[in-house]
């Protein structure tokens, strides 16, 4: 958030001088007010890859490059144009950008409040490893923020209330009248129900689902799926199950449905080479998004999706082969990553999340 | 803009905006061609001097580049915007044996002995580590004289001099850029004495490590404990008046320990146990930066094993605190579901 830009400048400046905080400022406003002006979320998207992994998701001719630098020129005009020159800077300013919207609380920056959120925690992968600790540091803060935002807006979400129909029908004579006043407090209060309808539905299902302990896709026992199929299954599942925003609780329920199955497997570190390798192939189409857009986004951004972004490769290319040097050149830090079997779940869940918060349902 | 040439051979008015000449105003120069009105890199400006003639100074405003010798914090921000760069703080008394360290770092580097696992990558402050190896490359007796660079002196006293230094790892192919400062002994030196000299500091914020380098040889002589007093009280201004987070990696660099035998004085454990108490986690690194027996212990020793605790260290992603201030009507199990434990696998 601005509040915190101070200390994040520090990343590419010693000792940030005033005006230096009030000119980034300024700018980092103007790329936010320019993003909740677009349609859609392409240039969101672009801003969370951009603060996430830096110069694998920027380029010179990037249209977010552009919209950054302009707003950034605007009141500095001495701040160079070469992305070679300034990519941390850049890089810092879009992280300022994301901590911002996701801790606006305005019903107009919602959706992409929870689009920012949720692709930040998708992205995690992508800087667990870091080995710049005032990077890190930042980009934990911006995690801890989303996790938050989250967590926040689902508990509000959740929040039971009491339905009530009280009409005001004092001094009401005639039938006309009466519609006037009873059929609004008539639908807010079917709305109510409806709402706490879909709460009591979730809880039912999730339970049902962890008490099954069964795959719905694989129709198959958990405990008799190949551990990496449950894992993905684990993920997959229990976040479509999950109304938006989804509380923190699943994360531990895709860790304790996965246990329970493979006790042996779950906590070991697993590489994303033997994960993937162990794939079903008839699962991929799970962790791919439906429309075309998205499909691109997962395509353009391996930082913020890289299992989806594993999943499209295999499934367009029909081959596993050779995605190790292509991911490495997209991330640089992925390409030898080792998790534990439940992280690794989890990271599908965050993934699904970060795919329906993108198209919307 | 406007351009200024001559026609008179090797006349270098275009450059330094003299005439070769002598004229106190170009135009008076018959060799003078006046503004050949071409898109170039010199503006003039035309001042007055005292006497009242005007003088022409010439002013390049093609692209300037670092002058080589060492790095302000302004020109040190031009090198961390574009990629990340780990700042190395180093503190220590006069003549305990920082710009030792950063030259031996240097000269590691120049030498090609830093690989297997690095490679030197470049510096922009190239000529800064060659002045400051001066002394020793001039040095001609048997024995190590006893100064070995010169004592620092800072162009702007105002300011931290930084130096910089490019390496590129090896097995992963990582850039690691390195800006090391360069202090005056005198600063840590005002430190200890007023605490008020802590601002000037600030920019250690910004430390991804901060090195200590302490007088091996002071550790073990007469005035140990003054030596080891001046320490500690240098550790906690960093830790109380410059507000150095904790977790910064800390290395108490001793110095000289080719003329301990590279055996670790006794002093270093009060240091080593008042940085505990600070809250700080330090690493001891016995140094020698130039040996007085190299064939015993090599020069370097130490070196660059304390700049791998800064460059290699990956700070732990802490887990997620996430609790809400939202208060729900009930406490619902569904939303507090537990985080499995690692015991709970059996």
């Amino acid at each position: 958030m601005l509040t915190k830009l101070y200390e994040w400048l520090r990343i590419v400046n010693p000792k940030p001088t005033d005006e230096m905080v009030e000119k980034r400022k300024a700018a980092i406003t103007d790329i936010i007010s320019h993003i909740l002006a677009q349609k859609d979320f392409s240039l969101l998207i672009a801003l969370v890859g951009a603060a996430v992994h830096g110069n694998h998701a920027l380029s010179q001719e990037s249209p977010l490059f552009t919209v950054a630098l302009e707003a950034i020129k605007k009141y500095q005009p001495a701040f160079p144009e070469a992305l070679s020159e300034n990519m941390l800077e850049v890089r810092t300013c879009c992280a300022v950008a994301v901590s911002e919207l996701v801790n606006r609380n305005e019903a107009k920056s919602h959706k992409h409040r929870m689009l920012a959120s949720s692709l930040v925690i998708s992205s995690h992968p992508s800087y667990v490893t870091l080995k710049q600790r005032y990077l890190l540091q930042m980009l934990q803060e911006l995690h801890n923020s989303a996790h938050s935002m989250l967590e926040t807006t689902a508990m509000v979400r959740r929040r039971r209330t009491s339905v009530s129909l009280d009409p005001k029908l004092e001094g009401i004579t005639d039938v006309q009248s009466l519609a006037v006043t009873l059929v609004p407090a008539l639908k807010k209060a079917l709305d109510d129900l409806q709402r706490q309808s879909s709460l009591e539905r979730e809880e039912i299902e999730v339970l049902w689902w962890m008490f099954a302990r069964s795959s719905k896709t694989l129709q198959s026992p958990l405990n008799e799926l190949d551990a990496f199929d449950a894992a993905l299954c684990c993920g997959i599942e229990l976040a479509n199950l999950s109304l938006l925003p989804p509380i923190s609780s699943y994360r531990n329920m895709v860790s304790r449905a996965l246990s329970e199955a493979h006790s042996d497997h779950a906590f070991k570190a697993v590489s994303l080479s033997k994960l993937t390798a162990k794939w079903d192939d008839k699962l991929f189409s799970l962790l791919i998004p439906s429309t075309p857009d998205a499909q691109d986004h997962v395509r353009n951004y391996p930082q913020l999706f890289p299992l989806s972004w594993l999943c499209h490769r295999f499934e367009s290319s029909k081959s596993r082969s050779g995605w190790e040097e292509e991911l490495k050149n997209k991330t640089s830090t992925l390409g030898t990553l080792s998790m534990p079997l439940n992280d690794w779940a989890i990271q599908v869940y965050n993934e699904r999340i970060a795919q329906r918060c993108l198209l919307g349902n | 803009m406007s351009v200024t040439v001559c026609n008179k051979a090797d006349c270098t008015v275009a450059e330094t905006g003299t005439c070769l000449e002598l004229y106190k105003s170009i135009i008076e120069c018959p060799f003078y061609k006046g503004d050949a009105g071409k898109q170039d890199t010199f503006v003039h400006d035309t001042i007055e001097a005292n006497e009242g003639s005007s003088q022409t100074v010439g002013r390049n405003l093609s692209r300037t580049f670092h002058s080589g010798y060492e790095l302000g914090t302004q020109d040190a921000a031009e090198i961390m915007r574009a990629n990340y760069t780990h700042f190395i703080g180093i503190l220590g008394l006069y003549n305990a044996g920082k710009t030792c360290l950063i030259s031996s770092l240097y000269s590691l580097a120049a030498k090609g002995e830093l690989l297997p696992k690095y490679l030197f990558a470049g510096s922009l402050t190239l000529q800064g580590f060659e002045n400051r190896l001066r002394l020793l490359r001039r040095w001609r007796r048997p024995s190590l004289p006893e100064q070995l660079v010169e004592h620092t002196r800072l162009l702007d006293p105002r300011s931290p001099a930084l130096m910089h230094l490019a390496l590129k790892e090896v097995s992963s192919g990582r850039d690691i850029n390195l800006l090391v400062t360069d202090l005056p002994g005198e600063w840590s030196k005002e430190l200890i004495e007023r605490e008020e000299t802590a601002t000037r500091f600030e920019f250690l914020k910004r430390a991804d490590g901060i090195f200590l380098v302490i007088d091996g040889p002071s550790l073990e002589g007469r005035h140990r404990h003054s030596h080891i007093q001046c320490s500690r009280i240098l550790l906690e201004r960093l830790a109380d008046n410059v507000c150095i987070e904790k977790s910064v990696p800390l290395v108490l660099l001793v110095s000289k320990c080719d003329l301990l035998g590279m055996k670790q004085p006794e002093g270093i454990r009060a240091i080593e146990a008042r940085a505990n108490e600070l809250g700080f986690n330090p690493t001891v690194m016995m140094t020698a930066a130039f040996s007085g027996k190299p064939a015993a212990v090599k020069n370097g020793t130490g070196i660059l094993e304390s700049i791998e605790k800064v460059i290699n260290l990956t700070p732990p992603f802490s887990k997620l605190q996430c609790k809400t201030n939202i208060r729900t009507n009930m406490q619902r199990s569904f939303h507090n579901f537990p985080e499995l434990s690692r015991g709970s696998e059996n």
